[in-house]
């Protein structure tokens, strides 16, 4: 029998807030964090999004570091920070056996971007030397190892809004395997330049809508696509009798863990969300389904595709036994930190034993046939979260989190 | 460009009180690596009009001042 995988430390700064607390409380309260937009140029018509609330980077990194490190990276270090500080790794842990898994989508792209600006403006020799540092995917993995001392295995798994996910699943395999004694895993996103905003607008995937407050509608019937969130969450993973040993306290279990694809679509999710229904199915398993109520954290991105086949997938699979809600309903979608802001919000919903609302969404589309969480936050004795993400690229990855006591 | 306003370029760039750097400090010990001293070396292009070679393997704040005014005076 491998090792329990327990949670002991969480740090998160997104749309909610800039700490755990603070994301805690707004998530519980249904105060979502979506915001109006600017247009930054002509043919722009995304007009609301879903930055990073209440952060100054200054505050955090003296300027010269701060510019080494493209804004994703710089969320990460934060977010990973916060949650080594409650893991208390200060002491006693052994930094060779330390390792990171920071999962991103697009990574750096906005300091490539820049930089290309710089170039087609001034030359060659005016772009940054610090153009590829900052842009590389792996940059964030890399920052936050350096600020750790983290010595282990370091790498950044990439599965487009799957990553965050991803990445908590892999560590939760490493620990099991004996390959680290801590991972600090998660994932970071930025996605604030405006070439993003339009492949994404062209994509027909962001939604036009200008009320921030029925922006993001997973779900819902009038639902129109999702709104780009921005930030970084982390969690701090070891085996069970390690964070005994050191004293640690411990929040949560990762006890299961699976990812299926599609194999069918770069960005299409296949229809009859069989490969969702497999992944679910794996991830149970993987952790030794007790057959009782799952809280589910959906991907629920808000787009009229996914929204239909995940809960296809998951009437298929769960039935009634499924407390569902979208926590992008508040913080938008944050893509490659996606799973790992909505890993944080399950342990959350777990400690308080309450499931946050589905803000703004008011009434289910036809064929919605799962229980999702309207209004505001249901009391409900649980004690498994299931966090879906689904990725382009045909990516399902299946999170199970589950009470230390259960 | 004169000593005062290359030690201020380094000043700023250091984030280091302009009083503390002298020339024969190593470019290290003001807190200058190696990708600082690309950025530097931009920075003090952009200043000059120059065109700085890094391969002349300068590791002190006088050697790097006197490639500067080297380069800047081909560039006059």
């Amino acid at each position: 029998m491998s090792a329990r995988v327990v949670v002991t430390g969480m740090g998160v700064v997104g749309p909610l807030g800039p700490d755990l607390p603070r994301t805690a409380s707004a998530l519980m309260a249904g105060e979502h964090g979506i915001v109006p937009r600017e247009a930054t140029s002509e043919g722009d018509d995304i007009r609301v999004h879903a930055p990073v609330r209440g952060l100054d980077v200054a505050e955090h990194f003296p300027r010269r570091e701060l510019h080494r490190m493209d804004r994703f990276a710089q969320l990460a270090v934060v977010a990973a920070r916060e949650a080594a500080s409650r893991a208390g790794l200060e002491e006693s842990v052994d930094r060779d056996r330390l390792a990171v898994l920071l999962g991103t989508a697009l990574g750096g792209v906005h300091s490539g971007f820049e930089a290309q600006q710089q170039l087609t403006a001034s030359g060659v020799r005016r772009v940054s030397p610090l153009t590829i540092p900052t842009m590389m995917g792996n940059s964030a993995a890399a920052g936050v190892a350096i600020d750790l001392g983290a010595g282990g295995e370091v790498v950044t798994p990439v599965a487009a809004c799957a990553s965050g996910t991803v990445a908590i699943g892999q560590a939760m395999r490493m620990i099991r395997h004996g390959e680290a004694e801590v991972v600090v895993a998660g994932g970071s996103e930025a996605m604030t330049a405006p070439v993003v905003y339009a492949g994404f607008q062209n994509l027909r995937a962001l939604t036009r809508a200008t009320d921030p407050d029925r922006a993001s509608l997973p779900f819902d019937r009038d639902r129109s696509g999702f709104v780009m969130g921005e930030g970084a969450a982390a969690l701090v993973l070891e085996a069970e009798d390690h964070a005994r040993a050191r004293g640690a306290a411990i929040l949560g279990v990762v006890a299961g863990y699976a990812c299926t694809d599609d194999a069918h679509h770069i960005t299409a999710p296949e229809e009859s969300g069989a490969a969702v229904q497999r992944a679910i199915r794996a991830a149970l398993r993987d952790a030794g389904d007790d057959g009782a109520l799952v809280h589910v954290n959906a991907h629920g991105t808000g787009t009229a595709l996914n929204d239909r086949v995940e809960a296809r997938a998951l009437a298929a699979e769960l039935g009634d036994r499924a407390v569902v809600t979208s926590t992008k309903s508040m913080t938008g979608h944050l893509a490659g930190a996606a799973g790992a802001l909505e890993a944080v919000a399950g342990l959350i919903a777990l400690q308080e034993q309450r499931v946050p609302a589905t803000v703004g969404t008011r009434q289910l589309d036809e064929g919605i046939d799962i229980d999702v969480v309207l209004g505001s936050a249901r009391a409900v004795a649980f004690s498994t979260v299931l966090s879906l993400s689904l990725g382009f690229g045909g990516h399902n990855a299946a999170l199970v989190l589950r009470r230390p006591e259960a | 460009m004169d000593s005062d306003s290359y030690l201020d370029v380094l000043a700023d760039f250091a984030e280091t009180p302009r009083e503390r750097i002298t020339m024969e400090a190593e470019l290290a010990d003001i807190g200058l690596d190696s990708l600082s001293l690309l950025e530097i070396i931009m920075r003090l292009e952009t200043a000059t009009g120059a065109s700085l070679d890094v391969d002349q393997g300068v590791t002190t704040v006088q050697e790097l001042f006197d490639h500067v005014r080297e380069r800047a005076g081909e560039a006059s």
